[in-house]
């Protein structure tokens, strides 16, 4: 019995110490990234998804493993590269040739010869219907997750493509939608063009935009459909990481949030996800002190100078939020919305991409 | 004899090669000529050395030979001089190509008056019935009466004003200013009181981008015929908004232009489609597969012109008229600057500075007598590439602001979308035809 009393004291030390030690490498990681974005650093997007991840993970993740699953997938995308036989007759065929390199890993399963002789078929990743939001487990978030099951959702998916990009040396730009990540690229012939990883498809951006799921001001106002350049790509991952010490910590007081949402605002004004949070997040703490003071939201609290001041800030972050043209978006819309580009693909398809 | 012979043989080599000599400096202005004249030159020698090997032949062809490479030489140093005197006068305009102004055609010192004027507008008496007046009166050289024009627009807002009287619409409010607009352009409307009758306007399928007749665009032309296309039904709509102080503005889409207004409380924006008299969705018009994301954020497209916008759309029709009828010359690139100079996202205006760069480059290239072939030697014209980097930034201008080419195919289908009940319309335009014109007395 003793010993078993001793072994419950010594599993929760260890705990605390765990829960200390991992609030410290949030703040370890915010700092690494803030570096990248003050070009203190060398900025790499793999290495940000690493952090982020590997923060989640209380420091246990197999990095190794990562970067030689990341190692043997940018190989096997620069093979591709050089059998591939494109009808593409501009100058910066070479680029759009890694493009397509690249969307064949992600969709085509691909015959591999090892050096031993040996043949065995590449099997592309696919979506995982499973808590596309994390709900359930954060972890299904992860690029790390994807790797190790080959089922990936909107998020880490184009994290990966992008990553992968970035390997190989070819210029990816991560784009957001409602709830949705894809990726933007440039050539000569086409101008900007999209790539859907998750259903494997070029679509216009009518796609996107007649679906009827976004509002006008939101596209005009770059909430979405902007191709991100590198900085603000870091930026996804600042609050990636804001969103991962959330949840790692429930009832944290939203200090580490904020100081999140602070930086990812310098480099990303307009990123709506970080809008959101800092609105949430105020909430949160403002609903938590009502509850510490008052013990239940009643019409006393806004009769408080310092409540009511708080109150109305957050309610004009969520006018503006409302303003800039966000409309929240349910999971089901989402997937119904996501599966309509299968079903109208005659109508969204980006012809000009696939040479018809 | 054979010492004779051979003797020939040289002389033919040497003046060959001193023929072939000139020939490589000549190389570059007359080279088909020259290699003609030398081919034919030795295969005529040669047969006279089979058939007669006589010394005078033999002097009389090397006479004629030396006479041939003296008469090369010379016009060799002829068409050097010619070049060089080309180069020279090039040279004097090498800062400044010119287009050849057209302005001795007749009518276009009436678009030279007709641009003084809209430019002499100031911001606060902007009107579009004045300024598509001016457009509209430079197209048919002055010849048209203001007075009229304007008595015309005054009587139809008379009539929506009385219109909205006797509906009991509420007189201070946008949305049903705006309402009776739309009721004007898509309904008929009968003042019982007064026996007047309006009905309907369609749109005119028939050359709808005026290529054949520019006056198709015209207002003009669509309260003449009660008929007009996407250019001058949503302008008449704004003239009339502005007769009955309705607040409503003009928005753009590829190939196309639309109206939007908001409600009294300004939360909602509408959009009229007045091809078809709907009011249409947004994602309607964003169906049409042509409008990319960074033409909505460059807001060149779906976004209400504001009235600096719109005077410099005004700008643009001028210039489009002026193409339509004249041609290019530098006159379009003044009208154009200008336009930009108003709106700097103004995409058509864009478009039509970017033809006119082509125009422009195409015109000094012939100039030049560059082709496609010998495009290389474009390097030697300094002016010339420049006109050729502007052509190419201009492309890129327009591509970086999210501007993608809608076929016409693809437009017409899609205008097609918009109107569903193509039989029902037919029938309207049947009714219509004897008795569409904007006021009618029964």
């Amino acid at each position: 019995m003793i010993k078993f009393i001793f072994l419950i004291l010594i599993i929760l030390c260890n705990i605390s110490l765990l829960a200390q030690d991992r609030e410290k490498l949030y703040h370890d990681s915010l700092n690494e990234l803030q570096c990248m974005l003050n070009d203190s650093c060398k900025l790499s997007f793999k290495k940000a998804v690493i952090i982020v991840e590997n923060a989640y993970l209380y420091g246990n993740m197999d990095t190794i493993a990562f970067n030689d699953d990341i190692r043997v997938l940018s190989n096997l995308v620069n093979t591709l590269v050089k059998s591939k036989m494109l009808k593409y007759p501009e100058k910066d065929s070479l680029k759009v040739k890694k493009y397509a390199a690249l969307f064949s890993v992600f969709n085509d399963t691909i015959p591999v010869i090892l050096p031993n002789g040996e043949g065995y078929n590449f099997i592309p990743y696919s979506y995982d219907f499973k808590d596309i939001w994390g709900v359930k487990s954060w972890k299904n978030m992860f690029v790390s997750k994807l790797l190790e099951t080959g089922k990936g959702n909107c998020h880490s998916m184009p994290y990966l493509y992008k990553i992968l990009a970035e390997e190989i040396g070819a210029e990816a730009h991560l784009s957001i939608a409602p709830n949705h990540m894809y990726i933007k690229h440039k050539n000569i012939r086409d101008g900007w063009y999209n790539t859907e990883i998750t259903s494997g498809i070029f679509p216009l951006d009518a796609w996107l935009m007649a679906s009827g799921y976004i509002h006008l001001d939101a596209m005009s106002n770059k909430l979405y459909m902007e191709a991100l350049d590198d900085k603000k790509s870091i930026v996804l991952c600042v609050i990636d990481l804001a969103k991962g010490y959330d949840r790692a910590f429930p009832a944290n007081d939203g200090s580490f949030l904020r100081e999140a949402c602070e930086i990812s605002f310098q480099y990303y004004p307009n990123y709506i996800n970080a809008r959101i949070l800092l609105a949430e997040t105020k909430k949160k703490i403002f609903e938590k002190k009502v509850i510490d003071k008052f013990g239940e939201i009643t019409k006393e609290v806004y009769t408080d100078d310092l409540f009511k001041d708080m109150f109305i800030e957050i309610q004009r972050d969520y006018a503006m939020i409302h303003l800039s043209g966000y409309r929240r978006m349910p999971e089901e819309m989402y997937l119904n919305w996501l599966a309509s580009l299968k079903e109208e693909r005659l109508k969204y398809e980006n012809l000009r991409i696939l040479n018809k | 004899m054979k010492e004779l012979y051979i003797l020939l043989l040289l002389s033919i080599s040497t003046g060959y090669t001193v023929v072939s000599q000139t020939f490589s400096d000549l190389a570059s202005t007359t080279p088909n000529k020259i290699s003609f004249s030398n081919h034919s030159n030795i295969t005529h020698s040669k047969n006279d050395m089979a058939s007669d090997k006589e010394t005078k032949q033999y002097e009389y062809n090397h006479h004629r030979i030396s006479h041939e490479v003296e008469d090369d030489k010379q016009q060799n140093l002829i068409e050097q001089k010619a070049n060089f005197l080309v180069d020279e006068a090039l040279h004097s305009f090498r800062k400044k190509i010119v287009l050849p102004s057209l302005i001795k055609q007749p009518g276009a010192m009436c678009y030279r008056s007709a641009f003084k004027k809209l430019k002499h507008i100031p911001d606060s008496l902007f009107t579009l019935k004045k300024t598509t007046f001016i457009i509209e009166n430079a197209y048919y050289e002055e010849r048209e009466s203001y007075a009229e024009f304007k008595n015309t627009i005054k009587q139809t807002g008379n009539f929506l004003k009385e219109k909205m009287h006797e509906l009991g619409y509420d007189q201070s409010s946008n949305l049903a200013k705006n309402f009776i607009l739309f009721q004007f352009f898509s309904d008929t409307l009968e003042i019982k009181s007064k026996k007047l009758q309006h009905l309907p306007l369609t749109y005119d399928f028939d050359d709808y981008s005026g290529k054949d007749d520019w006056t198709k665009m015209f207002v003009k032309k669509l309260l003449e015929t009660g008929k007009g296309q996407c250019n001058s039904l949503p302008k008449l709509y704004m003239i009339l908004a502005e007769e009955i102080q309705a607040e409503a503005s003009l928005a753009l889409s590829p190939n196309h232009s639309y109206i939007k207004f908001q409600d009294d409380q300004k939360r909602k924006w509408y959009n009229v489609e007045l091809t078809n008299g709907m009011f249409t969705t947004d994602a309607f018009i964003l169906q049409s597969g042509y409008i990319k994301a960074e033409a909505l954020q460059n807001k060149i497209y779906m976004h209400p012109l504001s009235k600096k916008e719109l005077s410099s759309q005004q700008f643009l029709n001028l210039a489009l008229g002026y193409i339509h009828k004249y041609g290019y010359d530098e006159f379009v690139n003044e009208i154009i600057s200008y336009a930009l100079e108003l709106n700097p996202g103004n995409i058509n205006a864009h478009l039509i500075k970017s033809n006119y760069n082509a125009f422009k480059l195409k015109y000094t290239l012939d100039l030049l007598g560059i082709t496609r072939e010998n495009f290389s030697e474009i390097r030697h014209h300094s002016f010339a590439v420049d006109l050729y980097r502007d052509v190419v930034d201009q492309y890129k201008l327009i591509d970086d602001l999210g501007y993608q080419k809608m076929p016409e195919e693809a437009y017409r289908k899609w205008l097609s979308s918009v109107k569903k009940q193509e039989g029902q319309q037919d029938n309207k335009y049947l009714k219509s035809t004897f008795k569409s014109s904007i006021l009618i007395k029964q």
